[in-house]
């Protein structure tokens, strides 16, 4: 049976169970092989592109996971390399279930206006995702059905920092947060404990805490600095840190082909920090920052502070397609996922 | 080494025992120097954790990483005694970093597995404390269950599963379910617990159907239970839990031989009690008395047996056979004395009878009815123990409920039912 969505849109003017604008949008079936699903992209996977009133798109099914990483470094930090190369992509072969968006700019912002350009202060927008299950009852009477109410179990804006600044026994409560009320995570982030051990292994060198190059990575966004100019991406709203993922929706994107991995920490004003592309290293910029290898930090911004990297550096299937929505299409099924797992 | 030779039953329970004792603490040669930390060559998350232990010995990351390691091989494999090398790596995490979280819920962990369910509780609580982490939730309310403060474990289990609806905490609501009398429900919430698993976490999927499986065997639902012990076996090969609980339904069908084979598997990778006395039982009603005999000296030897051996059980096993009653009863009573779950007070009542203190019998056995558990074994001990009070109209109905709900509950006991209800029918 084929699986459909439906989108809704919350805004200031829909309250707060916002307003459904497409329904019986459809999911594309997963890509078996060629006998049952032949040319898996041309026949579902385009045709599952769903569009909206507002000129948007969306999609929500299967697709490669374009995102590469060497998972030893969570593992103990259990890490075949700790440069760019040597590495193995834990994730190679794997298909995630995704959902992409597109939305004129205008109606993220908080002028509701595309922004005049990226010092204007309506440039930078903050994105978060969450994602929730339903409790049930555990005693009676009646059958243990699920609760109306969702609870969230996960929450996610800057990529790994749950893996990289919370503190293992406030995961749970962090996942189950709103960023309105981050407050209680901020002591972690001034002083976290993975560079503890970045420093215990590697026997490298560490900026002391208080990490407030930390801060403004992960929760006040970047500052005026020499290489992006004013307002890159701080978006204080209410004057107080909150994480999320900033955006300044007033930088150009940067051409696919001349794309940097490292973002900002190699010249890309395009890319994370500023929004986070599918592209992006986001796992070696993570460890450098931790590490203090960034230009906030420069007693530590020399080797190997700012050459760490789990030596995964680029998405073993290939290059993103050109087009919405842009993640390449699922693995098919049929073929054995070749043993990476080493 | 003789006097276990003397114990056991065939070369593969001989090999099981001592190999379990011996593998993972024996080095080769006298002169050889004791690894401080047993490499278990099939087990690439213990092989890694080794490595981060030899690359950072001054971190207690790794000496985490290396408990995690050896907690979920003896999950997968059944090697419990892998929890003792466990147990010794925490220690070592805690001594380089005595407040490393990671570690102490380890230990939290490991108190559980080793019964010290207070102990448990307390370094639980002590966590929770620490942060609202559904961790120590998860501790607190199995130790609540294990303890039998099941109104606590139940208000424990609905915070939990509504601070992380997830596969663990919907088998935990499962359970709670099941215990207080709704097998039904309870079957749901293991679906769920089944559905919403890590796909890459096997042993969790395992066991999830396993815990699935144990509550259709007792509501004698033997296909259905046979169907998830088979998916669980598909999922980790030779997964103990599913290898006894498949056997234990093929014996409810009659089918000896093959349940033979399947709790002897299971024994073999994990030598508990009550799989030696489940393996005893069957080997019985196949006429193979010399072989139930050793089956039950080996699950009474619990030094034989080491940490694998289950109070419980073997008082339970005493009485039942009538092998040592002032044994079996002084067992129960010591157990009882530590936790009052309703299994402790249940063995505690089919002691008390089986010396003929029916009185004192009844009471303890309502006590293991005391949240409505439906469980033959339960029904069976209380109906027996009205009988023997000459209330033969409640006898009946407990007796008849018991054979309802799972008829071959206990290969032996099931006949003990159908005699009693013709004697008073």
């Amino acid at each position: 049976m084929p699986q459909t969505y439906s989108v809704r849109r919350v805004d200031p003017t829909t309250g707060k169970n916002g307003k459904v604008i497409g329904t019986d949008l459809k999911v594309p079936p997963a890509n078996v092989g060629p006998r049952v699903t032949p040319d898996y992209e041309q026949n579902l996977g385009q045709p599952a592109i769903g569009t909206l009133p507002n000129g948007g798109r969306v999609f929500a099914g299967n697709r490669d996971e374009y995102f590469y990483i060497d998972l030893g470094v969570f593992d103990g930090l259990n890490l075949r390399s700790v440069g760019e190369t040597g590495g193995i992509d834990s994730t190679k072969g794997l298909n995630v279930s995704s959902i992409a968006i597109e939305v004129p700019i205008q109606e993220l912002t908080r002028s509701r206006a595309v922004p005049a350009g990226p010092t204007s202060p309506d440039a930078v927008i903050g994105v978060w995702a969450t994602a929730s299950r339903q409790s049930v009852k555990v005693l009676g009477p009646g059958a243990p059905s699920k609760e109306d109410k969702w609870k969230q179990v996960s929450r996610l804006g800057n990529p790994l920092v749950n893996e990289v600044v919370i503190p293992l026994k406030l995961k749970d409560a962090f996942n189950a947060l709103s960023p309105e009320n981050d407050a209680v995570a901020a002591p972690f982030v001034l002083d976290p404990e993975l560079p503890k051990l970045l420093q215990a292994v590697y026997g490298i060198a560490i900026p002391p805490a208080p990490r407030n190059d930390l801060v403004s990575i992960f929760a006040t966004g970047i500052p005026v600095n020499p290489v992006t100019g004013p307002n890159y991406t701080t978006f204080l709203s209410d004057g107080i840190p909150h994480e999320y993922l900033r955006l300044n929706v007033a930088i150009a994107p940067t051409a696919i082909a001349s794309q940097n991995r490292l973002g900002l920490l190699g010249g890309d004003v395009a890319g994370f920090p500023n929004g986070r592309r599918v592209f992006d290293d986001v796992t070696d910029i993570a460890l450098r920052a931790v590490a203090g290898g960034t230009p906030f930090t420069p007693a530590t911004n020399v080797a190997p502070n700012n050459t760490l990297g789990d030596g995964v550096s680029f998405n073993p299937e290939g290059p993103l397609l050109t087009r919405f929505p842009y993640l390449l299409p699922p693995n098919q099924g049929n073929q054995p996922r070749s043993s990476n797992q080493q | 080494m003789s006097k276990y030779i003397s114990l056991v039953l065939s070369a593969g329970i001989l090999s099981a025992a001592v190999a379990f004792s011996s593998c993972t603490r024996v080095s080769s040669t006298p002169q050889a120097p004791v690894p401080e930390f047993p490499l278990i060559a099939d087990s690439e998350p213990v092989v890694k954790a080794i490595k981060a232990v030899d690359a950072a010995p001054q971190s207690s990351a790794g000496y985490v990483q290396l408990a995690g390691a050896y907690i979920n091989t003896a999950r997968r494999t059944g090697n419990f005694y892998l929890n003792a090398d466990a147990r010794r790596a925490v220690a070592k995490a805690l001594e380089i970093s005595p407040q490393d979280s990671s570690a102490r819920r380890l230990k939290a962990s490991l108190h559980l597995t080793y019964h010290e369910f207070a102990e448990g509780l307390k370094l639980g609580e002590e966590l929770y404390a620490e942060g609202t982490d559904s961790f120590a939730m998860g501790v607190i309310t199995d130790a609540h269950t294990q303890l039998g403060n099941y109104p606590q474990a139940a208000e424990w289990a609905q915070k939990l599963v509504d601070a992380k609806p997830n596969s663990s905490s919907y088998a935990r609501a499962a359970l709670i379910r099941a215990l207080n009398g709704d097998n039904d429900g309870a079957a749901e919430l293991y679906k769920l617990s089944a559905r919403t698993a890590d796909p890459a976490d096997k042993e969790a999927q395992s066991w999830t159907l396993s815990q699935l499986g144990d509550l259709y065997w007792r509501n004698g639902r033997y296909d259905e239970a046979e169907r998830v012990y088979d998916e669980s076996l598909s999922l980790t090969e030779n997964y103990n839990l599913a290898l006894l609980g498949k056997g234990r339904t093929r014996a409810a069908k009659g089918d000896l031989d093959s349940a033979a084979s399947l709790v002897s598997g299971a024994l073999e990778r994990s030598p508990h009690t009550s799989y030696a006395i489940i393996l005893g039982d069957i080997k019985r009603k196949q006429g193979n008395e010399l072989a139930a005999q050793k089956l039950y000296q080996l699950a009474d030897n619990a030094s034989l047996l080491g940490d694998l051996h289950d109070a419980h059980r073997i008082a339970l096993m005493l009485a039942d056979h009538d092998i040592d009653l002032d044994k079996a009863l002084a067992i129960a009573e010591a157990d009882y004395a530590g936790i009052k779950d309703i299994y402790a007070a249940d063995i505690l009542s089919w002691c008390l009878y089986k010396k003929g203190r029916f009185a004192e019998a009844r009471e303890k056995s309502r006590e293991a009815l005391r949240i409505n558990t439906k469980d033959a074994v339960l029904f069976y001990h209380a109906g027996m123990i009205e009988n023997a009070l000459g209330n033969h109209t409640e006898a009946r109905q407990l007796l008849r409920s018991a054979i309802e709900l799972n008829p071959a509950f206990d290969l032996m006991q099931a006949e003990t039912v159908r005699k009693t209800l013709s004697a008073i029918s």
